[in-house]
C-alpha cells in the first residue's frame, strides 16, 4: 500500500511516438514515487524522455504520441486517481487546479494582447467559475511580490514588456494563483541569465517553505539540480536509471551513465578531470538491445547486452537499474 | 612588443531599431578594445544581450564598425584590398552556436567539406576525398566512409558540430572564434569537443576566440589564456583565467560568479546572490548612464557611477577592470 505520504505514483508507464521512420520509444517502463512536500528532479539529456514524461501526466501530449500501458496515480484528494484512465474533460479538473505545469520558454505562455492582470483573472474564472476580481488580484499581488516584482507595474504590463526573467517568474506566480498541490517545471530556468536564474531558484525555494507545494523540476543541467531538489531521478534512453537522495546522487553515483555524467561537468573550482562519455545516445526508434547505455559503458558485460536491466532498490531509498548491482 | 594578431580598437557597432518613422539606432557594442595574440586561447564572457557574439563578428569581419578599427596583423581590415580581405576571412574563420543551421542539408558531409578545401586550392579533384577523410579523422569522426556521405540530419548534435569544426580548419585559419559551440550539444558529449578544440588549437598554432556564457567551461577551455567579461555591449573586465575566477575585480564578474550553479550541492547551495539595486538587465536599447551596471550594483555611488562611465584601468600586470572602486577621478 502507498504511504500517507504519496502524492503521485507513476507505475510501469510506456509512451510512444509516431515518426515516419517507426515508434519513438520515448517512456519505458517509468516506475516513480513522488512524496508530498519534495522537490523531485528529474534529469536526463535531450531525448531521455524527461519532458514527454511530464506531458503524460499533464495529458498534454501531442496526437502522434500514445499511452501504450501503466498507470499514474494521483492522491492529491484523498483517494487514488488513475490520471492516465481519465478522458480530456475529466483531466481538466485537475488542470492548474491541482497539477501545474510551467513550461520552459516563459515567452510563449502569454497572450501578447492581454494584460498580465488578465491573465490572472482569466485563469481564476476558467478554472473556478465566477470569482471576485479583486480577491483574484489581491492574491495575485501577493504571488508576485513573492517571485520579488513589483506587483502593480506587472499586472499592468503586457507580456513583450516584461524581459524574458520577469515572464518567468510572473508565470510562476500565475502558477501558484490556484494554489495546486503539484507543479511540473519543465527547464523553468533555461534562455534566462544566471542572476535571474538564481532568483527563481531562489523563489521556488520560498514557495516550497511557504506551500509546502510538490515540484517536480525537469532539467538536463546537474547543477540546477543541485541547488534545489531533495531527491533526483537520472532518465537516459526513455528509462530511470537512478533515483536517490540529492547528496547519495552527486556524492556517492552508483550508476555508470551517473557517474560518466558528473565528469562531463566542468565546474568553478578545484582540480576535477573532466571527461565526456564516449559514443552518442542510442536511436529511440532503433534501440540497442539489453541496457540502453550498454554501447557506452565502461563496465558492460554480457549480459548487458542480452538484458535490459529492472530498477531494483538496493538501499532503502536507492533504486538502480544496472547489472553491477542486482544479483538475480 | 610583439604584435597582436587581432587588435580591436575603440570599436563600437550599431544597429538599426525600429519602424520607418521610429528608426533609431542601437549601440550594442561600445569602446571595445581588446589585442589577442597569436597561438592565444581568448575568452569572451558575457549573458545575453551582453554583445559577446557581436564582437566575435566583429572580429571575422561580418560586422562594420561605426566607430574604431579592426586590425588584422596591423592592418585595418575595412580598408583591406579585396584579395587581402579574401584572404583575412580565410585565415579568421567562426564556428557557430547550431551547428545545424550553419550546415546546407541537402548537401552531404563531403560536399560540404570540399567545397572550401576546392575554393582555396587546398585539394584537387583527384585528391579531394582523400584531403576529406584526413579531416573527417582529426575532428575524430572515424571512420571516414561512415560519415562522408551522410547528411547532416544523419548526425548526433556533437557529430554535427565536429563536421563544423572540420570545415573550419580545412582552410588552416590562423585563427578560430567559437560562439557558444557546445550549448546545443548534450552534457555527455560537451568536454570531447572541448577537448577536441583545445588540441586542434595547439596542433594547427591558431588563436582561439572562445564566446560563452559559462565560467566553468571557459575555465577549462582557456587553461592559462585570458579573459574578457562582457555588460551590456561593454568589456568590464580582463584578467587570465585563473586571476579573474580567484580575484574577480568587477562587481558584475563577482555577482557572475556568486550565481553561477554548480553540480555540487553543497557548494551550489551556499553561494548566496549580493544585495542587488535591481535582478533585471536594463534594455541595451536604452543603456544607463555612466557605468552601465550601476542600476544593479551593490556598490553603486549615486553621483560617480551614474554620471560617468569608468576608464579601464591595470590593476595589477594583465589585470584590467573598469569600475570606480578601483579608478581615482
Amino acid at each position: 500500500m502507498p504511504g500517507e505520504n504519496l502524492i503521485l505514483s507513476i507505475r510501469n508507464l510506456n509512451v510512444v511516438y509516431w515518426a515516419r521512420r517507426g515508434w519513438v520509444k520515448a517512456v519505458r517502463n517509468v516506475s516513480l514515487d513522488i512524496y508530498r512536500g519534495e522537490v523531485l528532479g528529474l534529469v536526463g539529456e535531450s531525448g531521455s524522455g524527461k519532458t514527454t514524461l511530464a506531458l503524460t501526466v499533464m495529458k498534454l501530449l501531442p496526437t502522434n504520441a500514445k499511452i501504450l500501458s501503466g498507470s499514474i496515480l494521483y492522491y492529491g484528494l484523498g483517494k487514488a486517481v488513475d490520471l492516465a484512465k481519465l478522458s480530456e474533460k475529466e483531466i481538466r479538473k485537475y488542470r492548474w487546479k491541482e497539477i501545474a505545469l510551467a513550461f520552459q520558454g516563459a515567452m510563449n505562455a502569454f497572450n501578447p494582447v492581454m494584460r498580465i492582470k488578465d491573465h490572472f483573472i482569466e485563469t481564476a474564472k476558467a478554472h473556478l467559475g465566477h470569482v471576485d476580481e479583486e480577491e483574484v488580484l489581491k492574491e495575485a499581488r501577493e504571488l508576485l511580490k513573492l517571485v520579488l516584482l513589483e506587483p502593480d507595474r506587472v499586472l499592468r504590463s503586457f507580456p513583450h514588456q516584461l524581459s524574458g526573467g520577469m515572464k518567468q517568474r510572473t508565470l510562476l506566480a500565475l502558477a501558484l494563483l490556484l494554489r495546486p498541490k503539484l507543479i511540473i517545471l519543465d527547464e523553468p530556468t533555461s534562455a534566462l541569465d544566471v542572476v535571474s536564474q538564481k532568483v527563481i531558484l531562489e523563489t521556488l525555494r520560498n514557495i516550497k517553505r511557504e506551500f509546502s507545494t510538490t515540484m517536480i523540476l525537469i532539467t538536463h543541467d546537474l547543477s540546477i539540480a543541485a541547488e534545489l531538489t531533495d531527491r533526483v531521478a537520472i532518465m537516459y534512453a526513455g528509462k530511470i536509471m537512478e533515483v536517490g537522495g540529492v547528496e547519495d546522487i552527486f556524492y556517492d553515483p552508483m550508476h555508470p551513465y551517473t557517474r560518466g555524467l558528473l565528469k562531463a561537468v566542468p565546474v568553478l573550482k578545484g582540480t576535477k578531470e573532466v571527461e565526456s562519455i564516449p559514443g552518442s545516445p542510442p536511436d529511440l526508434i532503433d534501440l540497442p538491445p539489453g541496457c540502453a547505455f550498454h554501447p557506452r559503458c565502461p563496465y558492460a558485460m554480457e549480459r548487458c547486452r542480452r538484458e535490459d536491466p529492472p530498477l531494483v532498490e538496493v538501499k532503502p531509498g536507492r533504486f538502480v537499474a544496472c547489472w553491477l548491482y542486482t544479483k538475480r | 612588443m610583439v604584435q597582436p594578431l587581432v587588435k580591436v580598437e575603440h570599436v563600437a557597432i550599431e544597429f538599426r531599431s525600429g519602424r520607418f518613422l521610429s528608426r533609431r539606432r542601437v549601440r550594442v557594442l561600445d569602446d571595445i578594445n581588446v589585442e589577442i595574440y597569436e597561438g592565444e586561447t581568448f575568452g569572451l564572457v558575457g549573458e545575453s544581450g551582453s554583445g559577446k557574439t557581436t564582437l566575435g563578428k566583429t572580429i571575422v569581419g561580418l560586422y562594420r564598425p561605426a566607430e574604431g578599427r579592426v586590425l588584422y596583423r596591423g592592418k585595418d581590415i575595412w580598408s583591406m584590398s579585396k584579395e587581402e580581405f579574401r584572404e583575412f576571412r580565410k585565415q579568421v574563420q567562426m564556428i557557430h552556436q547550431d551547428p545545424y543551421a550553419s550546415l546546407n542539408p541537402v548537401h552531404t558531409i563531403f560536399r560540404i567539406l570540399s567545397k572550401p578545401l576546392l575554393k582555396y586550392k587546398l585539394a584537387t579533384p583527384d585528391d579531394v576525398e582523400e584531403k576529406v577523410a584526413q579531416l573527417l579523422k582529426r575532428v575524430g569522426l572515424t571512420p571516414p566512409e561512415d560519415f562522408m556521405y551522410k547528411y547532416p540530419h544523419q548526425l548526433s548534435g556533437g557529430q554535427r558540430q565536429r563536421v563544423s569544426i572540420a570545415r573550419a580548419i580545412a582552410v588552416r585559419p590562423k585563427m578560430l572564434v567559437a560562439d557558444e559551440p557546445v550549448s546545443m550539444v548534450d552534457v555527455s558529449l560537451r568536454v570531447g569537443i572541448l577537448k577536441l578544440l583545445a588540441r586542434l588549437r595547439e596542433e594547427l598554432g591558431m588563436s582561439l576566440l572562445y564566446i560563452t556564457h559559462d565560467l566553468a567551461t571557459l575555465r577549462y577551455i582557456a587553461k592559462g589564456g585570458r579573459i574578457a567579461v562582457m555588460y551590456l555591449g561593454k568589456i568590464v573586465e580582463i584578467a587570465s583565467v585563473e586571476e579573474l575566477i580567484e580575484k574577480p575585480l568587477h562587481p558584475y564578474t563577482q555577482l557572475l560568479l556568486a550565481a553561477l550553479p554548480e553540480p555540487d550541492p553543497k557548494v551550489t547551495r551556499s553561494k548566496k546572490l549580493p544585495k542587488l539595486r535591481s535582478i533585471d538587465i536594463p534594455s541595451i536599447a536604452n543603456p544607463p548612464p555612466g557605468c552601465r551596471f550601476n542600476t544593479r550594483c551593490p556598490y553603486y555611488k549615486a553621483g560617480l557611477c551614474d554620471r560617468e562611465p569608468p576608464p579601464m584601468i591595470e590593476v595589477e600586470k594583465g589585470h584590467w577592470v573598469a569600475c570606480w572602486l578601483y579608478a581615482k577621478r
